[in-house]
């Protein structure tokens, strides 16, 4: 059923041989005498967003010590990707080394920002699509990162959720109109769910009341597939409706199902921060970003929560559970 | 003891408004026209019969307004009026509107225990809630039990309370034991190796000692000093000084307010420079802040439940308050209703406490203790106050604790992790450094 791994075979096999020189010179990453200013701009509510917190994680185990070797200027937007720009220049104004985005708002805003600061990103599903590299193997410019494959997933996620909701007719999948990833999303969506022989309603929105108002559409026996592209709480809102009215949802990453989504298939947020921090540790080290191959996320987990399946009176299938790379009880 | 009422819809949420009447529904039948004997009496009793269906239910509790718990016992009565006020609003419980009846106890067991008999025997209230602390519901739930009277506690930590074959008491809180799990926590995996316990000779302080013991075992930290104070200690600097002597990298002091201030100071007086203090109860409190100034800075503290919970998200992205149902409606009805007044997790208790009781009285669909007792045991979802479920023996599951830290005189969140908007000030720098 489930073969995304295929997917990142592929990449990685685009990617391998300068992940490997990354990887060999992580030993010796850290540059003494000099402490970095590592810029971090995303959408999130507070400092500790998970793919930030796998940078620190990341770059620590590669020698970099926060406080003596790195320092971080961290801005987050609260779910508004307008405020991007503006936090965006603030942070090249500062002088950061580097800048370490998430999701696709923050990152093109950088790229806006600056032709000379390193970016390095996490959390763009199709960084092509969303006009942040030129190609995968060859960045070109100062934008480097890794993928969380979002296009290339959104048939596997169907197929999670036909496979846990087998009476499924409609699937609803709300997004940023705005994001040119989620437009490609939508068709690669269409395209899985006409396969599956599942109603697919795609929901552009500009706004949180477009959100509201999208989700007051979604009735019992529909199911819902969130965004990778998190702006106006649009995943939140999918969680709090899956919650309220039993409608099944899959979400792109497992933090959605600690907190009470039903399952996830995607790259986690914490890793995808870890794995950009060998990223972050070349460029610090005189690599430029042109020359660093983008990455695609190099796990991806099906998460399942299996109390919410009992709140969503859906039995689990043995074959999900053995494929399953974290239960939650 | 002076006894006091609340019936929300119709007075002012004032906690110390004394000899306040509950205004019923038993208005006077006027019947201005001459009618037929018979027909009248059919009358009479028809209406007599809509009126006793109308009373309100009434719920008793001993609360401590004056004596050592009477700021906490406050803040938890606070907590019971707003849940009163907001069922009301709703239009009560089984039709009825409720009324709270509620004395001090003056913080002392005896007194504790002379109310709720009274409440029970002599003003025939329907219901009680718990007192505030483990001291008082300990004596308290004897009573509860001999009446088989269910009993929510809110403010009731200690275990062994709840592990003595009782059948009518319940739960609310997490175990004293894991008060200062967080501290723990933050300490093992900052590579700490040494703690110092400290707590006050009383059941509760000394629960969490213990279990603050066992937990810095678990995590293979060496407990170098464990030892306890009579309560009414006010002088620390004998102790403090086997605490220097000792050097620990961690001092965890399992308090009430007064000790938790105390404490603080005798640390700075003496220079104990350990690399994390914590404290438990009052240390959670603005005026532990407002008392010490820029030496409560640093300090970690337990918490049940703080108000930011409501506004808080996981990993800065999903929202928590979902865990925490009601608690934004009790948050914004608190500073509305009682302006000024401190906003703790005992208030919260209060009002979750109340909340599951009163959702336990609805499940039964009527009054009687062996049914409510059988609804709470089968409740498995959240309060205002955060996770409920208990065992057999009324113990809490699903509640969990959060640790703070006050930074420049804010209470940040540093534990658990996934919640901890803000990392952990370490190490506290030593007092000549601040």
């Amino acid at each position: 059923m489930i073969d995304g791994k295929r997917l990142v075979r592929r990449w990685v096999s685009a990617a391998f041989l300068a992940t490997l020189a990354i990887v060999a010179g992580a030993a010796d990453a850290q540059v003494a005498g000099r402490q970095y200013r590592i810029g971090v701009l995303n959408d999130a509510w507070a400092a500790n967003h998970p793919a930030v917190e796998g940078l620190k994680a990341g770059l620590r185990d590669l020698g970099f010590q926060e406080g003596r070797d790195v320092v971080f200027d961290v801005r987050f937007t609260k779910g508004n990707p307008r405020a991007m720009p503006t936090e965006a220049e603030a942070l090249v104004k500062a002088g950061v080394d580097v800048l370490f985005t998430s999701n696709e708002p923050a990152t093109r805003a950088a790229k806006a920002a600056t032709r000379k600061i390193p970016v390095v990103f996490t959390l763009v599903g199709d960084p092509v699509t969303a006009g942040v590299v030129a190609k995968l193997a060859h960045p070109g410019g100062n934008v480097t990162g890794v993928s969380s494959l979002t296009t290339d997933l959104m048939a596997k996620r169907l197929e999670v959720l036909k496979t846990l909701f087998p009476g499924v007719k409609r699937v609803w999948f709300i997004h940023d109109s705005t994001d040119p990833t989620g437009a490609v999303a939508m068709q690669k969506g269409i395209d899985a769910a006409q396969r599956l022989r599942i109603g697919f309603v795609p929901i552009g929105v500009t706004n949180a009341e477009g959100v509201k108002s999208a989700l007051d559409l979604v009735k019992p026996g529909d199911a819902l597939l969130a965004p990778d592209q998190d702006g106006f709480d649009i995943s939140v809102g999918i969680l709090e409706k899956s919650l309220a009215s039993s409608v099944p949802a899959v979400f792109p990453s497992s933090l959605w199902i600690e907190h009470g989504g039903l399952a996830s298939y995607g790259p986690d947020y914490y890793a995808q921060g870890v794995q950009a921090a060998q990223l972050v540790a070349k460029v610090l080290r005189g690599t430029p970003p042109e020359d660093l191959p983008v990455q695609a996320a190099d796990k991806i987990d099906l998460t399942l929560n299996l109390k919410t399946a009992g709140l969503l009176g859906l039995a689990m299938p043995r074959k999900v559970l053995l494929r399953a790379d974290r239960i939650r009880q | 003891m002076k006894r006091r009422t609340f019936l929300a819809e119709s007075e002012s949420a004032v906690p110390h408004r004394r000899g306040t009447t509950a205004v019923t529904h038993r208005t006077a039948l006027r019947v201005r026209f001459a009618l037929p004997a018979l027909v009248a009496a059919f009358i009479a009793a028809a209406m007599a019969s809509s009126v006793e269906a109308q009373a309100p239910i009434r719920i008793g509790a001993s609360l401590s307004t004056t004596g050592n718990y009477a700021a906490l016992g406050q803040n938890q009565l606070r907590g019971y009026q707003l849940c009163f006020k907001h069922a009301n609003e709703k239009g009560g419980v089984l039709g009825r509107k409720l009324e709270l009846v509620f004395e001090d106890d003056q913080s002392q067991e005896p007194v504790a225990v002379r109310i709720y008999e009274k409440l029970i025997t002599q003003d025939k209230v329907s219901g009680i809630l718990g007192p505030y602390s483990s001291q008082l519901t300990e004596v308290a739930a004897d009573v509860s039990e001999k009446y088989r009277m269910p009993m929510v506690t809110p403010n009731a930590s200690v275990p062994s309370i709840f592990k003595k074959g009782r059948k009518y008491v319940f739960m609310v809180t997490s175990p004293a034991e894991v008060y200062l799990e967080g501290l723990i926590d933050i300490a093992a995996k900052r590579g700490l190796k040494t703690v110092a316990v400290l707590s006050e000779d009383t059941l509760f302080p000394k629960s969490t000692a213990q279990g603050t013991v066992e937990l810095a075992k678990k995590r293979g930290l060496q407990v170098v000093l464990a030892e306890s104070y009579p309560k009414g200690t006010t002088d620390f600097r004998p102790l403090l000084r086997k605490v220097a002597a000792a050097n620990p990298d961690v001092v965890a002091a399992a308090t009430y307010f007064d000790d938790a201030v105390a404490i603080t100071r005798a640390l700075k007086e003496l220079d104990v420079n350990p690399k994390m203090f914590g404290v438990t109860v009052g240390g959670d409190l603005p005026k532990f802040h407002e008392v010490l100034g820029r030496d409560a800075d640093f300090v970690y503290g337990g918490s049940q439940w703080l108000p930011e919970l409501v506004t808080l998200r996981a990993g800065g992205l999903i929202p928590i308050a979902r865990q925490y149902p009601g608690a934004a409606e009790f948050v914004e009805a608190h500073r509305k209703e009682f302006p000024g007044a401190d906003l703790s997790y005992h208030s919260a208790a209060g009002y979750g406490a109340c909340q599951i009781y009163l959702e336990a009285i609805k499940r039964a669909g009527s009054m009687d203790g062996a049914k409510i007792r059988d609804a709470i045991l089968k409740i498995d979802s959240p309060s205002a106050y955060g996770g409920f479920k208990v065992d057999e023996g009324g113990f809490q599951t699903a509640h969990k604790m959060v640790t703070f830290q006050w930074q420049e005189a804010k209470k940040v969140i540093v534990w658990p992790e996934e919640l901890a908007a803000d990392k952990p000030l370490f190490p506290t720098p030593p007092w000549n450094k601040r």
